[in-house]
Parts: structure tokens; sequence; C-alpha cells
């Protein structure tokens, strides 16, 4: 018997021009296979080098940003414990060293009414060790921060509407406006701040009265390293001297930030929706390559019948997803490096002034290596599939024979390992990427199974009407993804639907409609001894007592500080504020435990302690756990007696620790009050209170809503802005579904033609049909958005939610247009063809 | 003349539809021998193109047995079917089935080209000429007419030499010139080739010129002649 074989390598067989022959002739596919590919790695591409510029910036200007390369800080004065080790590292001619105070007050012009909530740094004359504060007049720091004087930043400038030379009251002290900055390397960016900056003289603060016992005061001492000295053996040798646990030193590389804190949670919250993208994006590339596959089933099927063997057909087609692989990296890279380059108008507002942007060889080989991989993911089963090509497809008018063994289900469970590998290196934390992974699989089940539970009924409905029978049909035609472009759609717009449901939620609740009845001024730091005084004031005020703790320890696990501080959450090592009272307030409620206090049994020595529900999840604290606390330098030991919830979302007081009266009565303390001022009555109380009790700290709430309001408007343009990419990968899956099945939509138009319809015809039912992808999409993704934005705003916001119908409206109308649209665009070649040419064609087949 | 190529035996063939069992070829039997050229005839939908597929071995049996110069097809994996079908078949179809992404010259040199032979190119412009489509040799299957396109799909399906030649309905898809000027061209063709031909067909004028001819009706075969 003879041996028939083909060469077993099959790679010195490539066919070139075979290979380019079919990518052309399915060009149109391609292209949207080339721009899923390109859309699914673009957004993270410009992401992760955006993270890497703003990483890149904040330890560049560390030690501008944290104001040198040690920095102590304490809520009190250092002077006492570090004069010693400071002189030594000053005199060892180690460092030079530099004092700052900063506190929130308010300051007014002396002749005006108009009282401003500022955030103030007193500094000494050496200061900033590092960068500079530039004026505007040009001048230098140190010619107009004497004492006696003020440096004003622009905003307080213009909110107060002063300029230089006018003199404004700050506590007991009247100062002379020096200047007006421009800049400030420690302050880089403003919307972190509850009021804008000034800096006042070193020796001015303990004039001010402000810096009174209680007063939330932050002292620092920054030190700047001379010569070649390590600042971790200068900070190794400071901690060894100062064992107070209230003083924090660092340097400025390990020191944490607001605004790496800041950007670290918003980036981290878009890497979450870029990866909503990249997925939709793959299942675009899955469906744009199935559909070629699908047109090649003949060609496939003929050249198996003259003998190509399966290892032909799987590197020739793998070469061709190879090549259109890289022509989508490539648009991908370059579409990540426009994006990022778009940043600085996405982000406005909300970027320090001083971040370059780079492009870096680690970015390029980044988005490389993500394409590489989201290619290889997301080609694998199309490209297995094409062994369940027969040759025999050839004989019939129609085949599909997808192939659903064991090979598919090793290829899906791979691609699962490899997605869930490649989010964990995205998103930096093992299990908030397997939540994620949770969470975004359990989307995209539900709204799979939503629509195809609403698409079944669809099938079932029997219209009388011709137009919408030939739609339905046409969209549940053979080949028609139907359910990929439903379900990816409907995945898109449920993100998007729950992000805008969360703002108008947020906003009305919080900004547009601030309840009355709710507190709008909040005093900080009243002493025990100016109660009297404040409540004559303040007529009245309910006031809770404030006593400061740290947790050290639960159930005798100490707390772990480095890890605490890396949550993204509250964590358990900040300080506390703990409150006493014999009482529940009346929105609270007793969740777990009889009573506020009692232990069952009680022990010598141990106190109870009742706390909220949202520290205990926090902190995974349960009933009758030990808690130790660190008050001033004595240990509190108490132990869990119950755990409270509140039972309605407002910004009222709330205290996480609460013990009974005895315990803290003594204990060091100040009060804190939440006042409901009437809005024209809130000028007049601010500056009531500032004059006869300077040191108190006051917060406007209603002030504050308004900035925060602001801030949100721009962060939901940010997240809604990356969002959108996900319903353009739903748009190149829906373009592609169409493409894959034009040849029968032609031939039902040629039909339709010859029966007399006309192209008004076909361009109806193009538009019904467009309009049922489009309704079943918003449907689908109203359920799971309004459902999913309901359980936030009730769980986790705790706040009232609303359907904000109009707003949804306008969201259906722009989705029904974009979908009707692309659909039209994109079968244009239907509508217009005419029978003769198509009839011509024919027959020559 | 007497070697057996091709040889049948209690073949049927089923699909399942739904729920349903359509048997479209019951318990076949043929032998067919070196250089004759067999006509399976029949109406439309009879069964003629499922059991050339399963002659060529592009589709497998329900049951029955079915060997090629020896070579059992049955249960045959597609990595020994594939250069069993390059070196010893050759392919007509009614609907010519070139590769609409490859010229005249490329739809010819492929299966060659299989076989990494180096005198692919020669071999496909020789064919083209001889069947007079060397100056089309460049042009797309949508530049073709019907009838350039089934004498490309001829020399397709005689580059490589082959032992047999599967035809489906051939000139189904022809008027009447062309399919006489078609046949003419794949006997002349064969004889020069020394190939085997099988050929399903219900044309009386191509029927009349074969050695053999089978009929199926509803899935069951007969010899009807042999000449």
């Amino acid at each position: 018997m003879m041996g028939y074989s083909v060469s077993k390598l099959p790679i010195d067989q490539l066919h070139i021009r075979y290979i380019f022959r079919e990518i052309f002739s399915s060009s149109k596919i391609a292209v949207i296979f080339v721009f899923c590919v390109a859309l699914s790695i673009s957004s993270l591409s410009a992401l992760n080098s955006f993270k890497r510029d703003i990483e890149h910036s904040l330890k560049r200007e560390a030690r501008e940003l944290n104001g040198g390369d040690v920095i102590l800080q304490a809520p009190h004065s250092l002077s006492h414990m570090l004069e010693e080790p400071l002189q030594e590292v000053v005199k060892g001619g180690l460092a030079e060293v530099v004092r700052t105070i900063s506190f929130y007050s308010v300051i007014r012009e002396n002749t005006g009414e108009q009282p401003l909530f500022v955030n103030i740094k007193a500094v000494e004359d050496n200061f900033p060790l590092f960068g500079d504060i530039v004026l505007e007049s040009g001048a230098a720091l140190k010619d107009r921060l004497q004492p006696g004087k003020i440096l004003l930043s622009r905003e307080a400038v213009d909110r107060l509407e002063i300029g230089q030379g006018a003199r404004v009251v700050l506590g007991e002290v009247e100062l002379e406006v020096g200047g007006i900055y421009q800049s400030d390397p420690t302050r880089p960016v403003s919307f972190l701040s509850f009021g804008p900056g000034v800096y006042i003289d070193y020796d001015d603060a303990e004039r001010t009265g402000l810096l009174g016992k209680g007063s939330r005061v932050r002292h620092e001492v920054l030190l700047k390293i001379v010569g070649e000295t390590d600042p971790e053996m200068v900070t190794a040798r400071l901690k060894e001297r100062i064992e107070s646990d209230r003083v924090q030193i660092d340097t400025a590389g390990s020191s944490s930030n607001r605004i790496s804190r800041f950007f670290d949670n918003l980036l981290f919250f878009l890497s979450c929706i870029s990866i909503l993208t990249l997925m939709l994006g793959g299942a675009g590339m899955q469906g744009s390559l199935s559909a070629i596959f699908r047109q090649k089933e003949k060609t496939i099927g003929i050249i198996k019948a003259m003998g190509a063997s399966r290892g032909f057909i799987y590197l020739h087609y793998l070469f061709s997803v190879l090549i259109l692989g890289f022509f989508g990296i490539a648009t991908g890279v370059f579409g990540g490096i426009v994006l990022k380059y778009y940043f600085p108008i996405l982000f406005e507002g909300l970027l320090p002034d001083s971040l370059s942007y780079t492009y870096r060889a680690i970015d390029f080989f980044d988005s490389v290596i993500l394409g590489i991989v989201v290619v290889t993911l997301f080609s694998f089963l199309p490209l297995y599939r094409l062994s369940g090509v027969k040759p025999s497809v050839i004989f019939r008018k129609e085949s599909r024979s997808l192939l659903s063994g064991a090979g598919s289900w090793l290829g899906i469970a791979f691609g699962f390992i490899v997605l869930t590998l490649l989010i964990i290196r995205q998103l930096e934390e093992l299990s908030t990427a397997l939540y994620f992974i949770g969470g975004l699989a359990g989307l995209i089940i539900l709204v799979s199974l939503v629509s195809r539970l609403i698409g079944y009924g669809l099938r079932k409905f029997q219209p009388t009407n011709l137009l919408v029978k030939q739609a339905l049909r046409s969209i549940f035609r053979q080949g028609n993804a139907t359910n990929t472009v439903v379900t990816t759609l409907a995945c898109s717009l449920a993100v998007l639907l729950m992000i805008l449901l969360l703002r108008l939620n947020l906003f009305s609740s919080f900004i547009h409609s601030y309840p009355p009845d709710a507190p709008n001024l909040f005093c900080i730091d009243i002493q025990v001894d100016q109660v009297e005084s404040f409540q004559k004031v303040a007529g009245g005020a309910n006031l809770f007592p404030v006593v400061r703790a740290r947790l050290l320890s639960i159930n005798g696990r100490p707390v772990d500080t480095e890890r605490e501080l890396e949550r993204r959450s509250d964590n358990l090592a900040r300080e506390f504020n703990l409150t006493y009272r014999n009482q529940l307030l009346p929105d609270e409620r007793i969740k777990e435990g009889q009573e506020m206090y009692r232990l069952d049994p009680p022990e010598a020595g141990i106190h109870p302690v009742s706390i909220l529900d949202y520290i205990a999840d926090v902190g995974d604290i349960k009933m009758a756990d030990i808690l130790v606390f660190n008050i001033a330098g004595v240990e509190l030991k108490a132990q869990v007696s119950s755990i409270r919830t509140r039972t309605q979302s407002r910004l009222s007081p709330f205290f996480y620790f609460v013990f009974e009266e005895a315990v803290l009565k003594d204990a060091p303390q100040t009060f804190f009050a939440a006042l409901t001022v009437p809005r024209e009555e809130m000028t007049d109380t601010i500056r009531q209170i500032v004059k006869e009790l300077p040191n108190i700290s006051i917060i406007n709430v209603a002030e504050l809503a308004d900035k925060l309001g602001a801030l949100m408007v721009k962060l939901a343009r940010i997240v809604t802005f990356f969002s959108s990419f996900s319903i353009l990968a739903g748009c190149f899956i829906m373009i592609s579904s169409l493409l894959a099945t034009k040849l029968d939509r032609i031939k039902e138009s040629v039909y339709y033609k010859i029966l007399g319809a006309d192209s008004g015809f076909v361009l109806r039912v193009l538009l019904v049909e467009s309009m049922f992808i489009a309704l079943l999409s918003f449907v689908v993704a109203f359920l799971v958005g309004v459902t999913g934005a309901y359980l936030v705003c009730i769980y986790i916001f705790d706040i009232e939610f609303q359907i904000f119908f109009l707003q949804l409206f306008i969201a259906f109308l722009v989705i029904v247009s974009l979908i009707t649209t692309t659909v039209i665009l994109s079968s244009w070649g239907v509508v217009s063809q005419k029978p003769a040419g198509y009839l011509r064609q024919l027959g020559g087949h | 003349m007497d070697e057996k190529i091709i040889d049948v035996s209690g073949v049927s063939k089923r699909y399942s539809v739904g729920d349903r069992q359509i048997s479209v070829l019951k318990d076949v039997s043929l032998t067919i021998h070196r250089g004759e050229f067999v006509i399976i005839a029949g109406a439309s939908g009879s069964g003629k193109s499922t059991l050339l597929s399963l002659l060529s071995g592009l589709d497998q049996v329900s049951s029955g047995d079915i060997s090629i110069q020896g070579h059992l097809l049955n249960g045959m994996a597609e990595a020994k079917l594939a250069p069993l079908r390059n070196q010893l078949m050759g392919f007509v179809f009614q609907s010519f089935h070139l590769i609409p992404s490859l010229n005249a010259l490329e739809n010819v040199m492929f299966p060659s080209e299989l076989q990494k032979d180096p005198g692919a190119q020669d071999k496909a412009e020789e064919l083209l000429k001889k069947v007079g489509l060397w100056d089309r040799r460049n042009s797309m299957p949508e530049q073709l007419s019907g009838g350039e396109k089934q004498r490309v799909a001829i020399c397709r399906a005689l580059i490589n030499k082959p032992l047999v030649i599967f035809a489906d309905e051939p000139t189904g898809n022809l008027d009447s010139t062309n399919s006489r000027e078609i046949l003419e061209l794949m006997m002349s063709l064969r004889d020069e080739y020394g190939a085997t031909m099988v050929m399903a067909t219900h044309s009386n004028e191509i029927i009349a010129q074969a050695d053999r001819v089978y009929r199926l009706h509803d899935g069951v075969l007969s010899v009807e002649t042999t000449n």
C-alpha cells in the first residue's frame, strides 16, 4: 500500500498570496477585528502609561511635595522631644531643618464681612527646602513673608475680593497681605483641600491663638539631607530617639500623600472600567474573527477537498490572525498614545501643573505584550473551531459545525486563567481582582440570561405587521450574533446607566436638594471651657464630646499599620474620635447585642464599647471582641457590647466607637457641634464664632458640598468617557455581525424587490430591526443597571434612591440613534442592491 | 482496466434533522475499476452528491465500507485523508467552487503547491493553455464566465494527475454550448491523463458516453447499463 503524505511541518508551505487575498476578501470585518484589538488595549495602555507618569512625577517631586527628605509629623509641638536629636543631626552637618505648622481656620478682611475658610501653613524663614513658591510679583518668598504678613493664594484673594496690602484678621491677629502666590510645590492641586492655601510666618502662628490645646493642628519638621547621607539612616536614628507613637517619621520616598492616594484610587477605578472594555473588545475580536471564518467555510471546505491538511488550514489562518493582530496592536499602541495625550484635557483641574508626560519604552512593551495576550486569548476559540469545518460543507447550502468538545472547554478554562492573571496584574491586588472577576462574570452571565429570556419571548411573538415580522426574523437569523451583540451592548450600557444613576442620586441627596434640616456647619475643637461661650453664640447646639485615640489591637492582635494604610476604604491605623453617651442617637438602632453596654459576664478592667456596623465590617470586628485603645498614652481595654447601625443617611454626626459616659468623662477631650444654619445667616454665624472663639475650626458643609459636586461632575465625565469605549466595542460586534450576514440580507433584499417592494421597505425593515436591538439592549441594561444602582445607593451609600426617567429617556434616545445609525451605515449596500446585478452574479455561480 | 479502484460495500448514510432521522443512502454497494467512466444518475435530491462526497472521503458513512485503491476510508483520520485527496483525487463541482481570493492560475496551482511541487506553476500554465484560458490566467473568479470557471476547475482537478476525478453535475450551471465544450474537454483530458471518472449527472447526453451507469432512487442504487 502506497503512503501519501503532505509535509508534516507546513511552515515552509506558507502561501503568502493566499493569506493576503483571504484577508483582503474579508477586509471590512478584518478592519473591525483590528479596531477591536486596538480598542481592547488602548485605554489600558494609556492608563498604565499615565499611571507611570504620575508615579514618576510624585517620586521625582516627592521632596517638593512632602517638603523635605525626611518628614516628622505630629498633632502636637515636636520641639521639646526633638530638640536634642535634631541638634545632633544639624550639628553633625547631616541636614538642614525647617519647621511648619498646618491648620484650618477662617480669615476675613479687617473691614470686610466675608469670612473665608482657609488652609494655613506657618513656616520658618528657610521654607521651602525644595522647590519654589512663586509669587505673582516675582519677589522672593522671604522678602514678602515676615512677621505680621500673610501670603495668599490667587483663589483666596479672588474670593475675598482684596489685594496686596490689605489687612486680614486671623484668630487674634491682624496681618497684612504681603503677596499673592501662583504656585506652591507642597499643594500642587487645590481640589483636595477644604479651602484655599495661605502662608504666615512661623512666629505668628502662636499669636493667632489658634494653637490651643485640642486644636486640630499638624506640626512638621522637615529635613533636607546634606551631601550623600542616606535619608533612611537619618530616619532610623531619629526613630530610635523618639518613642512617641504620635510622631510619624517618613522619608519623602515612603511617605504617602493625599494626591498619590487620590490618583491611586481613581486610576484603579478607571482600570476596572478599561478591563471591562478589554473584555468587550475581546468579545468583538472573537465575534469578528468567527464572522470571517464563517464566510470562509466554503473556501476551507474546497481546499480541504483538494487535500489541504488541518495543519495547513490552522497555519494559514493563524498567520492571518497574526497579521491582523499586528495591525490591531499597532493601532492600539498608537491609540493609547493619542489617548494619553488627551488626558490633560480630560483630567483638567485635577492634575498638578508640574506633571510631565513621557512615553517610555516600558509603556510600549507593556502595550505590545498586553496586545499579544489579548489577541491570543480571544482568537484561540475561533481558530480552534476551524477544525470543525468539514470538506463536505461545499455540498450544503448552510453549515455550521461548532466544535464544543474537550478542546473548546480547555481553551475556555485556559483563557479564563490567563484573563484572571491579567486582571490581578493590572489591579495589583489579589482579593480585589478576584472580587472584580466574580462581579464581572456575574454581570455578563446576568445580562446574557436576561437578554436570552427576553429574546426567547420575542421569538415566540407572532406579529401581524409585515415590517415587524421581517425585522424579528432578521434579528434571529442564523449567523446573526444577536445575543452577543445585545449582551455586549447591555453590559456596557448597564455600567453607564449605573454610573449615571449613582451620580444623579448622590447629587440629589447631598448637593441639589441638601436636606433643609441637615447640619450644614460643623464646628470642631471646641474646648471644654469654651462650651458655654459657644452655646451662647451658636444658640443651643447639640455638642458631642470627642476623645482622640488610636486602636492598638483587636483580640490581642496588634493593628498592622502598614497593611491598614494600603486599604482603599477606611483603615484601623488612623486616629479615631471616640465619644461617650448613655443612649442611642435618633438615627441609630442596635443591630447586634441586647443593650448598648451590656457585657455578659462583665469583667473588671474591661469597658463595654458600642461600635458602628461599618467599622465592624472594615476591621472584621465581632461581638465580644477585645479592643485596646491608646488615649493620650493611656491604654483602655474594651469589649464590644453592641453593634449599631444608622437608620437614615444624612449628614449628621456619627461615631464608630461609643463608650459609657463614666469611662471617658475625664479623658482629655474637645467638643464637636453640627449646626443647622439658614443660608442667609451663615456668614454672620461664622463671623461671630470666629470672633468669639477663634481657635475653633469651622467647616461650611454646604460650601464643601458645592465643591464636591463640581469634583463629582469632573470625575463622572472621566468615568463616562472611559465607559463609552465599551459601547464602541458593542457597536463593533454589531457591525461584524451585520457584515457576516450581509449576503443573506442582500439575497432577501433582492427577493423583496423582485416581489414588488422598494428600497424604502428594505430600509424600514432594517430600521425596525435596529430599534429592536436597541430596545432589547436598553431594557436589559435598564433592569441590570437600575437594580445595581439601587443596591449601591441603599446598601453602600445609604441614601434614598430615585429613578431619573427623563435622563434615562435621553440616554435611550442616544442609544437608539447610535445603534440605528450604525446599522444603516454598515448595511447601506443591502438597501441599495439592484436585483438585476445580484441575479446576474448568481447566474455566474 | 480490471484493477479495482473504488470498492463500496453496504454503505448507508443517515442525517439527523431535529428529532427526525433521514436516510439518504440505503445499503449501497458498487465497484469502480481503473480508467472507467462511471455515471451516478438520479433525480434531484436522490443522494447523488452525498454518494460522491462519501466516495471521495469528503464525508463519512453511517455504516458500510468504502475503500479507494485499498485504503479504507471509514473512520480514517483527517490527517491521512487530506494527502489521499490531494494525490489520488480531483474534484469538479457544479458550482465550480474556485477559491474566490485566488486568480485562475493560482487556483489551478493550489493542489500542486500543497505538495511543494516546484513545477506547480509550469504545470498550471500548461493546463490553462490547453483549455484556452492562458489570457485569463490572472483573472479573479468573479471576472470569469461560468464556462471559464469550470475549465479552471477542471485544470485544478487534473494538475496532480489524480487516479480518480469526481465530478458533481459539472455542466449543471452551464448553457448547452458550454456544457458540450466542457464535456468534450473533460473526456479528452481524462483520456490524456488516464484518470478514472465518477460523475453525478442527470444529463442523457453525458450518460450515453459512460462505461457504466448507476441510478439512485430514494437512496437505493441500481445498475442501469454497462457499455
